[in-house]
């Protein structure tokens, strides 16, 4: 089997080298390969699967062999999740719906030859590469930060053991000490989740360490769900969190992991943990495939296709498409649009207009979800926002209640989508 | 002289209120009002002071002392339909005929030429579109009450397309799935509920946020194709 494989795409692969390649690629089985098993990846890969029925070829590189979300790892740190409940496996992607799914790391992309490299030394030919790599940090945003840090200061905002690093450094937390957390410059992936971060982690204090307190230091002026986020704690965490904006010197900050301190403004404060959640980019692998322009990738808003390579296509976090948050709802929602495209493309089925949604719940304490969302349409310059809602303040704890239970619904219905 | 005109401009704008095209009474986006009226509500909303000393926009808001009555819900209501008011022999004749305010005809009145010399004038045809865009959005009638809208049934009837209808439902298939609680699962609703059920979403007479605005920019016949779709793989 693997062997006939691999002659056929060989064979394939000397072909189009010589022959005009549109006219080998409408014998073949169109190949599509995705990279990164997340929110934009697993399910743009799915569909394609799905909605092709075999027709196309699809290929999954990601090196987890589980894949935790981020989203909900907030609620984990507050109690209200395990941490397995946040991991999801590839197996039915690749048992039920026939996807090739690779664990390994892509490291190049020759965009004239259309392969991609990976780690572990093979190369994958595509017709169409779907880049969803998520994020990386940009080098140096945090003065005394950087990767081999991670430990003394986790960032906690990809998922799995950063997140529970962070659980266990809160847990161990001295009586009456101190969480600090410095929040990242737009634009960052999940805008309100270093708020929710924050609520949650006072939840958790007022159970464990109700004398702890919290402090923000922040670059930005205003937030998401500011005016939620702020009633919330004042009524759920009164005295307990104090933010440092960019007026009082939170744009002004380094830190030091040895030493465990958060220098504001000139001004050295010993912490117990510090959340570092440094400045982000587009995921390493979409800088060295070329599409970058910037911080991020460039793409257009019909079909999430990269401005700088019509045979790339960027999602997710890692896309400079507009108006979109980054979040995992936005990158499920950019998927479908692009796999429907990406299979017109490839199989001639039909595509329809695209159109794009986001909906970020954050919980703030038990039973008090709070929600934000938009719709969006494509127009030749970006994603362009339609139309949107967000939660009041002052509603009622039914209402709260409600919305809190509705976002466990979402989990569900978004991991399913992804994973199948 | 003038009113046989008027009536003419009301009868064929006014009568056929479902079915006129310049009276949508189911749109609610502001940006939808204002591409449908062909104003801003930002700059009518700045016109409007001229228009508040004798104008209130909602009737809670309205004092005894305005010399007009309030706007409240104003597109789509009867002419001359505020209690104790006293309305101009024009106005009562229209009333009388059963004609409805909409905004072919609130531009006549607000140009002058429906019922001359009964309301000031705005001469500027850009400044009656600003004021009518702002008037129209911020006295939007109360949503129905769940159960009360009724879906005609040549909607129902709309065959949709279950290709699109597919196509669409990976929209709600990022927090719906089958058999799932906390988010209900939508794949086996009978056909009409689930068709009611987007069309009272669309017209806010559910509350839930999320899926108003999800079905605030679907058309007829795709909440038809959504259901035609749903039904389909039954
Ligand atoms: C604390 C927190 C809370 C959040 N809460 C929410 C929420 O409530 N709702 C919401 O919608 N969003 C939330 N988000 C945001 C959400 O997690 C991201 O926006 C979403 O995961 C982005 O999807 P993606 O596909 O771009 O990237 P990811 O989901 O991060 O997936 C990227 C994948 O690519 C893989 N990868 C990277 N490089 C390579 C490579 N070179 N080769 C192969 N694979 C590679 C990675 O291993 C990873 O699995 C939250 C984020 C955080 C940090």
């Amino acid at each position: 089997m693997s062997f006939d494989r691999r002659q056929f795409i060989g064979a394939t692969a000397a072909l189009s080298a010589t022959l005009a390649a549109p006219m080998v690629r409408a014998q073949a089985r169109p190949r599509v390969v995705v990279v990164g098993g997340g929110a934009g990846g697993a399910t743009a890969a799915r569909y394609i699967a799905k909605d092709s029925d075999g027709a196309i070829d699809v290929t999954l590189i990601e090196p987890s062999r589980a894949y935790y979300t981020c989203f909900f790892s907030n609620l984990y740190l507050g109690g209200f999740r395990e941490i397995d409940s946040l991991a999801h496996s590839y197996g039915t992607l690749a048992a039920d719906y026939g996807i090739n799914v690779v664990h390994d790391w892509a490291v190049g992309v020759d965009r004239d030859a259309k392969t991609v490299a990976l780690a572990g030394g093979a190369s994958l030919p595509y017709d169409r590469l779907i880049l969803s790599p998520g994020i990386d940090f940009v080098d140096g945003s945090v003065a005394g930060w950087d990767l081999s840090a991670q430990n003394a200061m986790p960032h906690a905002y990809k998922g799995g053991s950063q997140t529970e690093l962070l659980k266990a450094q809160v847990m161990a937390m001295p009586e009456g000490g101190t969480f600090a957390m410095v929040a990242p410059p737009n634009p960052y992936r999940c805008p309100p989740g270093p708020y929710e971060r924050v609520s949650m982690v006072a939840h958790l204090l007022k159970e464990v360490n109700p004398t702890a307190k919290i402090l923000i230091a922040d670059p930005k002026e205003a937030f998401s769900k500011q005016g939620l986020f702020e009633e919330g704690w004042a009524t759920h965490y009164p005295g307990m969190i104090e933010r440092v904006g960019p007026e009082m010197g939170g744009a002004d900050i380094s830190v030091d992991p040895q030493a465990m301190t958060l220098t504001i403004d000139g001004e050295a404060t010993p912490v117990d943990v510090c959340n570092v959640i440094p400045a982000m980019k587009a995921g390493r692998i979409a800088e060295i495939a070329g599409v970058t322009d910037g911080n991020w990738a460039p793409v257009n808003a019909a079909d999430l296709s990269s401005k700088i390579d019509p045979s790339i296509h960027v999602l997710g976090d890692s896309a400079a498409q507009g108006d979109m948050p980054k979040s995992g709802f936005s990158a499920n929602s950019q998927a479908k649009v692009c796999a429907n495209a990406v299979r017109g493309a490839l199989t001639g089925s039909t595509v329809f207009p695209a159109r794009f949604s986001n909906t970020c719940w954050s919980l703030i304490d038990t039973d008090d979800g709070v929600k934000v969302g938009a719709t969006y349409e494509a127009t030749e310059e970006k994603i362009a926002r339609v139309d949107g809602f967000i939660s009041q303040t002052g509603e009622s704890a039914e209402l709260r209640a409600a919305t809190y239970q509705e976002s466990i619904g979402w989990y569900d219905g978004i991991t399913a989508d992804m994973f199948g | 002289m003038r009113l046989p005109v008027l009536s003419a401009v009301l009868a064929c704008c006014g009568a056929s209120l479902a079915m006129s095209q310049s009276l949508d009474l189911t749109l609610t986006d502001p940006d939808q009002i204002a591409a449908e009226c062909g104003g801003t509500a930002a700059a009518g909303e700045v016109l409007f002071t001229s228009c508040s000393a004798c104008h209130a926009l909602q009737p809670e808001d309205a004092r005894p002392t305005q010399a007009g009555p309030h706007l409240g819900a104003l597109f789509g209501r009867e002419v001359a339909a505020v209690d104790g008011y006293a309305y101009s022999p024009g106005l009562r004749q229209l009333q009388a005929e059963g004609a409805i305010w909409e905004r072919e005809a609130l531009h006549a009145y607000l140009q002058g030429d429906l019922l001359p010399d009964t309301h000031p004038v705005v001469a500027g045809e850009q400044d009656r579109r600003d004021i009518l865009t702002f008037v129209r959005v911020a006295t939007l009638p109360p949503p129905p009450a769940r159960g009360e809208l009724v879906v005609p049934p040549e909607v129902l009837a709309i065959e949709g397309d279950p290709a699109y209808g597919e196509y669409l439902a990976s929209e709600c298939a990022g927090c719906h799935r089958s058999g799932s609680g906390n988010v209900p699962a939508i794949d086996l609703l009978d056909g009409e509920y689930f068709i009611t059920a987007m069309h009272e979403y669309r017209a806010r007479a559910r509350t839930n946020e999320t899926m108003r605005l999800i079905a605030a920019r679907l058309t007829d016949e795709e909440i038809a194709a959504l259901a035609a779709y749903y039904l389909s793989i039954e």
